[in-house]
Parts: C-alpha cells; structure tokens; sequence
C-alpha cells in the first residue's frame, strides 16, 4: 500500500470520528461558562503549584497523613464534604502526554533584593527550540535584531509581548514578555540580547536579576480529576491531584502570573487567589486554591461563584481525603449528570 | 472582488477602494453557513494535529469564536476557511504548553453530555501518530496536506511560510512516515 491511500484512508478516518457532532453556538470569546474555565484555570497552575509549596517552605509535614498513602502519580483525592445542591459528575483519569515536540526553556528576570521580584521590574524570556515559533496571529509586525517578529499583547503569555525568530545554524524562538514593559521598552533588550543555543543573557549592566530558569513544561495532564456541580450546571468544583513531577517551570510562572496568597491546609501550605486573567474575568473569575497533600504530591480545587475564599474553598479543600483504586474506578466508570 | 488575505488585522478591500467599480458578492456569506460547513472539517483537522478530540472541539470553538467576532473582515476573504485553519493550528501549537482547552472539554462533559469521543481506528490512529511525531512544522504540513487536502500555495498561506520551505518539509515528513511505515513515499502531488 502506497502512503497516499494510507494518509486519505486515515483522513477519511478522522473526518468520519466527528461527523456526528452537532455544531455548538458559538460562544463568546471570554467568560463563556464558569464550568468551562473553572477546570482550565486548575490544570495551568496545577503542576507548578506542588512544586511551589515545596519550594517557599519544605511543603511542611512530609508524612501524608492528611492523605491515604498512595503512590506517587497516582493519588486520587474526593470531597467528603460536599456542599449541599451539589451532587459529583465525572471522574477523569489524565494521560501522560506522549508530545516529543521540542519544549521551550524559561528565564524569570526580576529584583531578586524584593519581596515580590516581579512587581517592580520583570522579564520572562522563553526560548523555543528548532524554529517552532511562538507568533500569534495578534500583535504588530516589528523588526527585531534584523527578523521580523510580532509585539504586542496576546502572544502567548501576559503583558506585552516581542517574538521574533532568531536565524543561525539552530533556529530558535525567542519571546519576551513583561507587565512592566511596553514594546519600547522590550526592543533594548531584544538587541542586547546573548543568545546561544538555549540559553540567553541579558546585556551586561541590566537592572534585571536572573531568578531562575526552567527546562521544561509541565505534564498538566497527568493527573486526576472529579468534578462536582449544582442543579444547574453553573457553579462547579474541580478537584484534581497528581504527583509533581516538574521542575519548577510553573513555579516562577504561578507567581509571576497571579495574586494568590498562602493558606494553610491541613497544616500544609497552599496558594489561595483567582488566577489567570487571560481565561477569565470580573466576577466570575474563578477561585483557585493550589495545595500539596502529601510530599510529592499536588492538588488544586477551583470554583466559580460565590465563594467565601477564606472560609468554604479552604474548608473543602481539608475534607478532601484519597479514594481508593476501587471506588475510583466506579467513579470512572460513572455516566456524568446530563 | 474581494482581495486574498489572511491578515486578521487587515481591512478587507473592495475593488472600490483600490480603485475600480465596487462588486457586491452575488451572495452574501453568512456565519452560520459557513460555520456550519466548516466545523467539522476544522475539528477533525485539529484533532489530527493534537491528537486529542476533547481539545479539538475546544479549539476550533475558539477559532470559530474569533472569526465570528472579526466577521466583517473574515467573510471578506476568499477564503476563510483558511483563516480559521491557521488561527486554529496556532492554538493547537501552544496546547501541549497549556493544555487548558483540554481541561475545558472535560469540564463541560462534565457538565452536559454523555457520550465519549469516538476512538479513531488503530491503522489511522497509528497513523496519525506518526504524523505528529514529526518536527512540529512537518506535522502541521503534512496535516493540512494529508487531512485537508489543501495544495502548497495555501498551506503556505495557512502557516505564513514560504511554498518552498513547504515543499522541502513535505518531501521530509513523506519520506519519514514512509519509512516508518515501510511504505513507498511516492508523491502524488
């Protein structure tokens, strides 16, 4: 058999998996449904967060004994105290991404001497290796070190953005991100910039400190997750958990990213705020609250609605207790509420 | 006449504006039409590209949505069919970094509906494994190519690159799935 007749037969394969499905309305952009959001708020901080717990503070007791042992990657955890109207919907196993694409390297540029090393003054350049560019199909065309890029808003990550692809014998992709920097102020460094292969130096003399880096994206799919809603559909929980298996890359991320502030869960620190303004907005932005369980572990249970952040998603979060690999499984295998 | 452009910024340009008589379309293409003509063909193309049919349906929504917010400039172009593909096949490039779409999907079939996406047959599944197992570009390519059809002047459209570095990925991305396959590379097109 030829490739073409296996790539059409393929194709005719994949248009055939989704010809029964019914066009939804479409939606408006943002804040399309606080479910929808709810959940991927949780996964984009989920990873990180773990490792930020353990980070700031030793993650405090390393026992798991606010939890059931369970193996590392595979803790699964529910509420045992479910808010009345509520009743729980689906159960989801994450898989591993077998993704072997290339995977960008993160630099965290702040004031190192501050509290807060991003509030002031901050950078986050991301190289991108083998060409695989960054560039939205937002932002203005603009000159960088002799190639075109974009800048702007909306590429990629928060603030003003400049991405450009930087020629040489390895193509790689370079994104420059500030809250504090418009692109004037992006361009400087642009052109100062000491790229090679992975790794990239601001010029001598830069005000900007380099707080750390990262390799690597984190697996946010690996993990577990359970969903809890009312009548309605429109308030809901997430709860998910999984082992932090990442390197920090979100750690500076999470932080640089959001306004949450440490509470304590079980007498374990997490992350409490409403997170990622990029996928929600006003009111209904949802309510993250990031912890780690158990040493190695990590967890994140997101809401939308009108939720008491000091109280009721605290509160939850400490009557989440493991689920055994039997019940987890009748819970995967449960038909979620229509 | 409407003039061929994908730039999302771009104004879309009557024959007026650039300086001959003005042309109404003979008829007018509305959203829901073409949305509904396109849907599926978009999802089942990201769903190619990402390998997850939970995400696929969350980013040609996304797609969707955009073009119908900038509708006066898409329907403008000849072909927005292209212009939805490429804002898709942007977002499906950054899901592996931020797999939200992802956990969106799930949420809202948590929220509403009880049927699981259906499973590709394993020789297309297989296939299209090896597909995104390519260099990021040659997946992309090979997608719009093998799944869509789409000739080299508009894949090169699609993805903003040149038709030649189109031309040499293809040749690349044939000659790498046929050796995994064990197949002949010929090329047809």
């Amino acid at each position: 058999m030829k490739l073409e007749e296996i790539a059409h037969q393929s194709a005719d394969a994949a248009r055939a998996g989704v010809a029964h499905l019914d066009p939804p309305g479409v939606r408006a952009p943002r804040n399309r449904g606080r479910m929808a959001a709810l959940v991927g708020v949780a996964l984009l901080v989920l990873v990180g967060s773990g490792v930020w717990v353990l980070g700031r503070d030793g993650g405090g007791s390393d026992t798991g004994e606010e939890v059931a042992a369970g193996q590392v990657g595979a803790l699964r955890l529910e509420l045992t105290d479910i808010p009345e109207g509520f009743v729980r919907g689906l159960a989801i196993d994450g898989q591993k991404s077998d993704d072997e694409s290339p995977l960008p390297r993160f630099f965290y540029f702040g004031d190192a001497s501050s509290d807060d090393p991003y509030a002031e003054q901050d950078l986050l350049i991301v190289l991108t290796p083998g060409g695989v560019d960054l560039l939205a199909t937002d932002g203005d065309a603009i000159l960088v070190r002799g190639s075109e890029g974009r800048s702007g808003e909306g590429l990629g990550f928060p603030g003003t953005g400049l991405v450009w692809v930087e020629p040489g014998g390895e193509e790689v992709t370079v994104g420059l991100f500030s809250k504090n920097l418009d692109t004037e102020g992006l361009l400087p460094i642009a052109e100062g910039l000491s790229i090679q292969g992975a790794t990239a130096k601001l010029e001598s003399g830069s005000d900007l400190d380099l707080l750390t880096t990262s390799e690597r994206a984190p697996l946010v799919s690996y993990g577990s997750w359970i969903f809890y809603t009312d009548a309605e559909a429109n308030l809901g929980l997430s709860l998910s958990s999984g082992a932090a298996e990442v390197d920090g890359s979100f750690l500076a991320l999470l932080w640089w990213d959001s306004d949450a502030v440490p509470v304590q869960i079980n007498g374990r620190t997490g992350l409490l705020g409403r997170l990622d303004p990029n996928e929600a907005e006003g009111p209904d932005t949802p309510a993250v609250l990031l912890w780690s369980p158990a040493a190695g572990q990590m967890a994140s249970l997101a809401a939308f609605g009108d939720w008491s952040l000091d109280a009721d998603l605290v509160a939850l979060a400490e009557s989440a207790r493991a689920v055994d690999d039997a019940t987890w499984r009748t819970y995967l295998a449960s038909e979620p509420p229509s | 006449m409407r003039v061929m452009s994908m730039d999302p910024t771009a104004e879309p340009q009557t024959a007026e504006q650039a300086g001959g008589p003005l042309v109404q379309p003979a008829e007018a293409l509305t959203f829901e039409g073409w949305y509904r003509s396109e849907f599926h063909q978009v999802v089942s193309l990201i769903h190619v590209v990402s390998g997850s049919r939970w995400a696929a349906e969350e980013l040609a929504q996304d797609a969707f949505a955009e073009a119908h917010k900038r509708w006066g400039t898409v329907s403008a172009y000849d072909d927005p069919g292209a212009w939805v593909r490429k804002v898709a096949v942007n977002r499906a490039r950054s899901w592996g970094r931020r797999k939200g779409a992802e956990a969106r999907a799930y949420a809202k079939h948590a929220g509403r509906t009880r049927a699981l996406p259906a499973q590709l047959p394993p020789s297309a599944d297989e296939f299209w494994r090896l597909v995104r197992s390519l260099p990021e570009r040659q997946c992309q390519i090979a997608a719009l190519h093998y799944h869509d059809d789409r000739p080299v002047d508009e894949i090169a459209e699609i993805l903003g690159i040149s038709p030649g570095t189109v031309k040499t990925q293809l040749h690349r991305a044939r000659a790498s799935l046929a050796k995994q396959l064990a197949v002949d590379a010929e090329e047809t097109s």
